[in-house]
């Protein structure tokens, strides 16, 4: 399936048959028109974020910037470096944890006999939209009577606000995969574990990818947890640090965009890196094929 | 939940979401699962299942976030019911709930995804890159960025007020509803074109060349073979969207706080609202509680739709 | 004695020590020695102050004295991060969970009733009484940290609010050098001189919105309400709020006609979330003519804090109290907020708790507070401070001036639905000043009674 997915990647050879070429060509004015309108779109808004960023007294207002690095320098202080290196932990573990626990739990969820199993599953992934803000008393309270109120138990719980999801992600790719293959290992008596890592992990590895970065980004940008679960303020994570940038009295704007364009830095490089397969592993439609 | 469980309904869902994997190993159920199923079982158990739980039943307490019930709460049955019951205000949040999930997560993202997407297919490379990036720094970007991002944008002397000849109107406070669910569907379409773009490598090409021979235009293509094939994943991209929508609600608390006037004030921005600005804990998982009952609803309205063109144009995918 | 004579480090240590012991003493109790002792210290790291360096600054350097001070006590800050909402959020759980409470926090002053009705919070009136700065403390201050006739709660200073206007604007618009507004209608007058002489300058600022939660009200409607002719909006005797009477009329009216004639800022401004933070940088660009502000936005354009760098801009920027509705006596109002410190009831070390607060507010420490949150020192003779008055601008002591008149928002939880009402109800006439004031008052009404239930509000005439 995967190496189908590429296929497409390769651009379209214009074909040599007239009428098809003027169609395509209507088809790709079209689209390329709507794609700079839709992407005016996105950016816009964003130039604010760009001028500002290296704006000597940026405001609300959308202005020519009077140039400086400043801003990013602010921005890359030891406290807010550190705060980026806190975010990828958090995310990285958050990620690991969540994903390791969707895959095995989705090939189960897949391929073997669970009664309820879509209640089950529908349930959980209903459950997740009851707000943070009121599971983060509970979770407190938990977390604080038991002394884990520090970063790594709080990557974890990010992991599981991103686990029905996940579970949901991944067992699409597994639905996917042919069962002739794992049956063959079957018949020729191979471990469960061994039918895992040879065939269904390569195989839905374009899944889980992309399962993976969406648990990445939702611990990523997550602000209310890690700033009630983590005690130590040295180990919060980048969006509960911007705040250092707005207090009650002032807020640097120029401080902020600049933070808020680092921040997002290494997600995109994440995703140029991941993007063949995260692509390609988004399949969402096998849930109610 | 266990009602619903015993529903005619659930269960087809059911059948539907396990449909591939009830026939491998049908009756039994493998003690392997229970191996596999562990980690995934404990923590959502342990640190989900548990949380949410709780704060079902804090719906039903007069647990204060400080105050004389903050530490000292207790049972208070209906009490909050009835509250809730009477509250105009939440009534009218209801209305601006689905406005704001529906209309701006599931419908606005959707498409705007499925258009991306679609366009994406026949794009120029640089054009794809710088579209597609854009559209992922979007989503990535903290929502106190998106909040600032967007008050810039809509606010007198904003880009768009500025581009649409009003330098001097405050679209914000205008249409608050409107704005906040443009930067909603702004923040969530890249995760869409994601989807989208996955899912179209999936339609078959040999279909479309068949329909190329057969004379079908562009339209025709897209209409008749394109888009009933996505199906499926344009209502699971509604069902996430809508989810992620209503997690989405720290964007409306930054920029208005659910103002002006209450216009924009859809239930998660009230329940913050009610909880963390009056203390009143209680009253806000409670209306977390109906929050979980809506996302309900629509997901099972969504899958429902899902079902229903199962039985239909089945023809297609043969 | 003075405990700020032990952050001297040239004093010997033995001094030092039998300083410390005497301090424990005085406060009642010996402290055991064996024991090492731990207190925690929570406080706003990015809100509060005007910088989150700022904060750590002066928490850092308190714990280094005391710790130096004391050596069986051990103080371990616990900076929380985030806006006022975010730190009360989690300052909240702390308290819900008793090896989390910490033994010294900072309160912003109108959340202080909350805690108190949580019983929470250690009553300190007999430790104060044996302070040398307690009985200095101007009355609504020391009133403000009072819930049922026991104080809770030690301020760190207060905002006081009042009309900055810009002087350079006045004279083109032929208003006085020495403005001296005696009525609401003054100010309107005065807005109105503005806007004809020059169509770009925003005339007046002030803030309101529920964007700014209970924020935008004491530094916004709530001045006008203490201004108005009927100021008492809470029915203490009865626990009623006032949603109708001549007093919020008057407050409404002001906001429509200011709307509804043009006279203020854009909306995207004052309605901002960030409204308060985000004043200071318009007036050294000359953009409004009369603001509506509190004693922090001139501090804010000092060399330290620099947002934006503008000390020279006092001399631009008068001060005038904000009048009273029609003049009435005493011819000036203002509401005023501040940050406190509060002891936990349910602390392990009580005494050693109540030290470190006294250190705090010992004079030298307490007047860097006031710096480095842009405050009004509680007690009057601190203004006159070398420390005081090299950091402060000039404009300081006109707001400090204030404080025997201002008057403090109740604490207890209905305020904050009251004043959610009066924000949602100001930002309806700013948005359409078409709105009736039947109306406008009709929608408080409704949103008060629909919240506090029908028994809680009450109607005058």
């Amino acid at each position: 399936m995967s190496t189908y997915a590429f296929q497409h990647l390769t651009p379209q050879l214009p074909s040599t048959e007239p009428i098809r070429v003027k169609r395509w060509s209507l088809t790709k004015v079209i689209s390329n028109t709507t794609l700079l309108v839709i992407g005016a779109f996105f950016l816009l808004p964003m130039l604010w974020l760009f001028a500002a960023s290296v704006d000597t007294s940026a405001s609300w207002q959308l202005r020519v910037p009077d140039f400086t690095t400043r801003n990013y320098l602010l921005a890359l202080q030891p406290d807010y470096t550190r705060a980026l290196v806190n975010s990828l932990i958090l995310s990285l573990i958050a990620t690991v944890v969540a994903t390791v626990a969707a895959f095995l739990a989705a090939y189960s969820f897949s391929r073997q006999h669970i009664p309820w199993k879509g209640p089950i599953l529908l349930t959980i992934l209903f459950l997740s939209g009851v707000p943070i803000s009121i599971l983060i008393v509970p979770i407190y309270k938990m977390f604080s009577y038991v002394g884990w109120l520090s970063i790594f138990p709080t990557a974890v719980i990010l992991g599981v606000t991103a686990l029905p999801f996940e579970i949901y992600l991944i067992k699409n790719a597994v639905d996917a995969i042919p069962l002739d293959l794992e049956e063959a290992a079957h018949i020729e008596k191979a471990s469960t574990w061994k039918i895992l890592s040879r065939i269904v992990i390569p195989l839905t590895m374009p899944g889980i990818a992309s399962a993976a970065i969406f648990g990445f980004v939702n611990a990523w940008g997550s602000f209310l947890i890690p700033l009630v679960l983590i005690s130590r303020a040295a180990e919060q994570p980048g969006p509960v640090r911007m705040y250092g940038f707005m207090n009650s009295v002032a807020i640097n704007y120029g401080a902020v965009a600049a933070f808020s364009i680092l921040y997002s830095l290494p997600v995109v490089i994440l995703y140029l890196l991941m993007s063949r397969s995260f692509r390609a592993g988004f399949v969402l439609g096998g849930a109610v094929r | 939940m266990v009602e619903l469980a015993n529903d005619p309904v659930a269960k087809t869902l059911g059948a539907l979401v396990a449909e591939n994997g009830a026939r491998l190993d049908k009756p039994r159920f493998s003690p392997s699962s229970l191996l596999l199923l562990f980690p995934a079982a404990a923590l959502l158990i342990g640190l989900f299942i548990y949380p949410v739980g709780y704060s079902v039943y804090l719906g039903f307490t007069n647990l204060q976030l400080i105050g004389p019930n903050s530490i000292h709460f207790r049972f208070t049955g209906l009490q909050n019911v009835y509250f809730l019951l009477s509250d105009h205000v939440f009534y009218r949040s209801i209305w601006l709930t689905l406005v704001f999930v529906v209309g701006s997560g599931a419908v606005g993202t959707t498409i705007l995804g499925l258009v991306i997407a679609l366009a994406l297919q026949s794009a120029l490379t640089s054009v794809r890159m710088v579209v597609t990036s854009l559209a992922i720094v979007a989503w990535t970007l903290p929502p106190a960025a998106i909040a600032i991002i967007w008050y810039a944008a809509t606010t007198q002397g904003g880009i768009f007020p500025v581009l649409f000849g009003y330098p001097h109107a405050d679209v914000l406070y205008d249409h608050a509803m409107l704005v906040v669910s443009l930067a909603n569907t702004w923040s969530l379409a890249g995760l869409a074109t994601i989807i989208f773009s996955a899912a179209l490598r999936n339609v078959p090409q040999e279909m479309l060349e068949a329909a190329k021979l057969e004379d079908a235009n562009a339209y025709q293509r897209l209409t008749r073979l394109v888009l009933p094939i996505l199906k499926p994943t344009i209502l699971t991209s509604a069902l996430l969207m809508t989810l992620l929508s209503f997690g989405n609600f720290t964007l409306i608390y930054l920029m208005t706080q659910g103002g002006p006037g209450g216009d924009s004030n859809i239930l998660p921005v009230y329940s913050y609202l009610q909880g963390f600005t009056f203390k009143k804990l209680g009253y806000a998982a409670l209306l977390g509680d109906v929050i979980v009952l809506i996302s309900g609803v629509l997901g099972i309205a969504y899958v429902w739709l899902a079902q229903a063109r199962r039985r239909a144009p089945k023809s297609n995918s043969v | 004695m003075k405990i700020r004579n032990l952050i001297n480090p040239s004093m010997p240590r033995r001094a030092l020590l039998a300083l410390a012991v005497t301090t424990a003493l005085g406060a009642g109790t010996t402290l055991a020695w064996a024991d090492a002792i731990a207190l925690k210290v929570a406080f706003s790291a990015d809100y509060f102050m005007s910088s989150p360096a700022l904060a750590k600054k002066w928490f850092g350097e308190v714990k280094d004295g005391f710790e130096k001070a004391n050596p069986d006590v051990k103080v371990e800050l616990v900076p929380i991060q985030g806006g006022y909402d975010d730190f009360l959020t989690k300052l909240s759980l702390m308290y819900s969970n008793s090896d989390d409470v910490p033994d010294i926090a900072e309160v912003p002053a109108p959340e202080l009733g909350q805690w108190v009705a949580s019983d929470l919070l250690a009553p300190l009136d007999d430790q104060l009484a044996k302070t040398d700065w307690w009985s200095q403390y101007v009355e609504p201050v020391k009133a403000e940290g009072t819930v049922d006739g026991k104080v809770y709660a030690v301020s760190q200073g207060v905002n006081t609010n009042a009309l900055l206007y810009d002087k350079t604007i006045f004279a083109k618009a032929n208003l006085p050098g020495d403005w001296k507004p005696k009525t609401w209608n003054d100010i309107l007058d005065a807005a109105r001189a503005i806007k004809k002489s020059d169509p770009n300058v925003w005339p007046l600022w002030v803030l309101t919105g529920t964007a700014q939660g209970t924020q935008g009200v004491v530094l916004g409607a709530l001045n006008f309400m203490y201004g108005s002719s009927d100021p008492e909006f809470y029915n203490q005797k009865d626990d009623k709020w006032v949603v109708d009477g001549k007093g919020i009329r008057e407050v409404l009216n002001f906001y429509r006609t200011a709307a509804a004639e043009g006279l203020l800022a854009p909306a995207s401004q004052i309605l901002n979330a960030n409204g308060p933070g985000i004043v200071a940088p318009f007036l050294p660009k000359h953009q409004i003519g009369i603001t509506l502000g509190g004693n922090y936005v001139p501090q804010i354009w000092n060399n330290v804090i620099c947002g934006p760098c503008w000390p020279e801009g006092v001399k631009d920027i008068g001060i005038a109290p904000i009048p009273t509705s029609q003049g009435q006596a005493p011819g000036m109002a203002t509401a005023f907020s501040g940050w406190s410190l509060v002891m936990a009831k349910a602390s392990a070390h009580p005494d050693a708790a109540w030290n470190l607060l006294n250190f705090m507010m010992q004079k030298d420490v307490a007047l860097e507070v006031g710096n480095y949150g842009g405050l009004v020192p509680p007690i009057p003779a601190y203004i006159s401070e070398k420390a005081y008055v090299d950091f402060a601008p000039a404009t300081q002591k006109g707001f400090a001036d204030l404080l025997p008149i201002a008057r403090s928002a109740p604490s207890n939880a209905g305020y904050k639905v009251w004043s959610f009402a009066i924000a949602q109800a100001t930002e309806t006439l700013v948005l359409h000043p078409e709105t009736t004031l039947d109306q406008a008052v009709e929608g408080m009404k409704s949103y008060v009674a629909g919240q506090l239930g029908d028994d809680k509000i009450e109607v005058r005439n």
